[in-house]
């Protein structure tokens, strides 16, 4: 026996088949155009993940460390992936776009700084620094996170945050030295 | 009509029930709105417009980057569209707005230098929905039609086509993510160290994966060269799941699963994908299995 057909209650109009079948065109079309001419034309896309080789054996990475304004100072690493991009992009690119890295780290420092004011002010920074980082790659590395190399390429300072001078620093008193005996070292049999 | 037109308008248009539309809907709307809204979009009105590159889209209709204070209500008020779209009230006009919004905020992140293509999926879905009949079935709408007394809609072809176009959509974006990688880098994409540099640069530097899989692949070259081969045969022939049913029980898992490993492996999630992975399981069969099974289950209590 067939299947029970229910009532159809409505058709598609020859409106509607129009609107779904322009809307597949312009999905194959815009794709199909960017995949050829291999660009972006964002929501359209020719979907390059990961398509370019990746040959070299060593990885290059600009990244953007913030300075705290405390003694000692320590360094806070940005690892926002549009910051590592920008400024990959534009340390590659020449004198011209060098000096906007320096543009941009002062924006960002003076940007960062007046967001941490209302909150906290211990978290504000004092500089700046602008780093190349280099990886070498080894399947057979165990270990994770630093780099192999470290170049600095910009600093931008803050005028408005300083380091702590080093007298509001508490001094501590050195432990008093314990005389120690001396423990005789017998020799190991031969 | 010729027999291919006739085809064409069969796998379009064949008629159905909105049962599939409606889960779909329903299940699409949620997970966007779950995985979207921890996103701290209103932070982007912050950043230096020194760093503001815009996509095409943006430079085309001239959109702007807002402050905070506006990326904010425009959050909330997408995620009432979105939540409105989810249960079905004034579905059209909430689909429409979430559209209309989403692009704005998916794409905001992509202006800023970096370009992913997880979203892209997510706006043309949206656009699928917005011009779809999505709201005619598990929908409050469809309640106060009811309500109402008036007609019910039972089986057409505008149940259909909606998700049809999900799956050729999804089709487009594996297809070209194959043919792309041949056009830019050839075979020495599968032949060459390349897999297995970007497992180690992922290892290493990138994403900090959730497991060591990663860096054991990439300890073995012959193993990356076979994954590369399988990743560019599977993104390549994943259309043909489009006209097979045996080819799409087969290759949608593959996808499915080389999506959870990229995962996995290199700590590269494609969340925005396994959403649109909704469309391909069969909601009404799975409906009738469990109605079968407490059937079944109610007359062993019975006895």
């Amino acid at each position: 026996m067939g299947q029970a057909v229910l009532p159809t209650d409505f058709e598609m109009t020859f409106a509607r088949k129009c609107i779904v079948y322009g809307l597949l065109v312009v999905l194959l079309a815009g794709h199909g155009l960017d995949v050829v001419k291999s660009k972006e034309h964002w929501p359209f896309s020719p979907y390059p993940m990961y398509a370019d080789l990746e040959n070299t054996r060593s990885m290059r990475m600009t990244r953007m460390v913030g300075v705290t304004a405390t003694r000692p100072p320590r360094e806070v690493v940005f690892n926002a992936v549009y910051l590592r991009n920008s400024l990959s992009v534009w340390e590659t690119g020449g004198q011209v776009r060098k000096a906007q890295v320096l543009t941009a780290a002062r924006e960002f420092l003076a940007n960062y700084n007046k967001q941490m004011k209302g909150i906290r002010k211990d978290r504000r920074l004092a500089a700046i620094r602008v780093y190349e980082y280099v990886w070498y790659l080894n399947p057979n590395r165990s270990k994770l996170g630093d780099p192999d190399e470290k170049h600095l390429l910009a600093v931008a300072r803050s005028h408005q945050v300083s380091l702590p001078p080093k007298s509001s620093k508490k001094k501590i008193k050195p432990a008093p030295k314990v005389k120690r005996k001396k423990k005789k070292v017998t020799s190991a049999p031969a | 009509m010729s027999r291919l037109g006739r085809r064409v308008d069969r796998f379009f248009f064949r008629p159905t029930t909105s049962f599939d539309l409606g889960i779909c809907r329903i299940l699409f709307f949620l997970c966007v709105l779950i995985f979207n809204m921890p996103r701290n979009v209103e932070s982007w009105g912050n950043v230096s417009r020194l760093f503001w590159r815009p996509v095409w889209l943006f430079k085309v209709f001239h959109l702007p980057l807002f402050t905070s204070a506006h990326l904010r209500i425009f959050v909330m008020a997408w995620g009432i569209s979105l939540a409105l779209s989810c249960v079905g009230l004034f579905t059209r006009a909430s689909t429409i707005f979430a559209l209309v919004m989403g692009t704005y905020l998916l794409g905001l992140p992509h202006n800023f230098g970096k370009v992913s293509h997880g979203d892209p999926i997510l706006i043309f879905t949206m656009l699928i929905f917005a011009i779809s009949r999505c709201g005619d079935g598990f929908s409050i709408d469809a309640l106060i039609r009811k309500y109402r007394r008036k007609p019910k809609p039972r089986r057409s072809g505008e149940y259909t086509w909606p998700i049809r176009m999900a799956w050729i959509m999804l089709s487009i974006v594996f297809c070209a993510a194959g043919a792309t990688k041949l056009i830019r880098s050839g075979t020495a994409w599968v032949t060459s160290d390349n897999l297995q540099m970007l497992l180690l640069q992922h290892y290493f530097t990138l994403t900090n994966p959730p497991t060591q899989i990663g860096l054991l692949i990439a300890r073995h070259p012959m193993l990356c060269h076979v994954l590369a081969a399988m990743t560019i045969v599977v993104e390549l022939s994943f259309p043909l799941s489009l006209f097979s049913r045996r080819l799409r029980r087969v290759l949608v898992p593959a996808a499915f699963f080389m999506q959870v490993g990229i995962g996995i492996a290199m700590g590269v999630y494609f969340t925005q994908f396994m959403i649109s992975y909704l469309f391909w399981i069969p909601w009404r069969r799975i409906a009738r299995f469990f109605r079968k099974w407490k059937v079944f289950r109610i007359a062993r209590v019975g006895r």
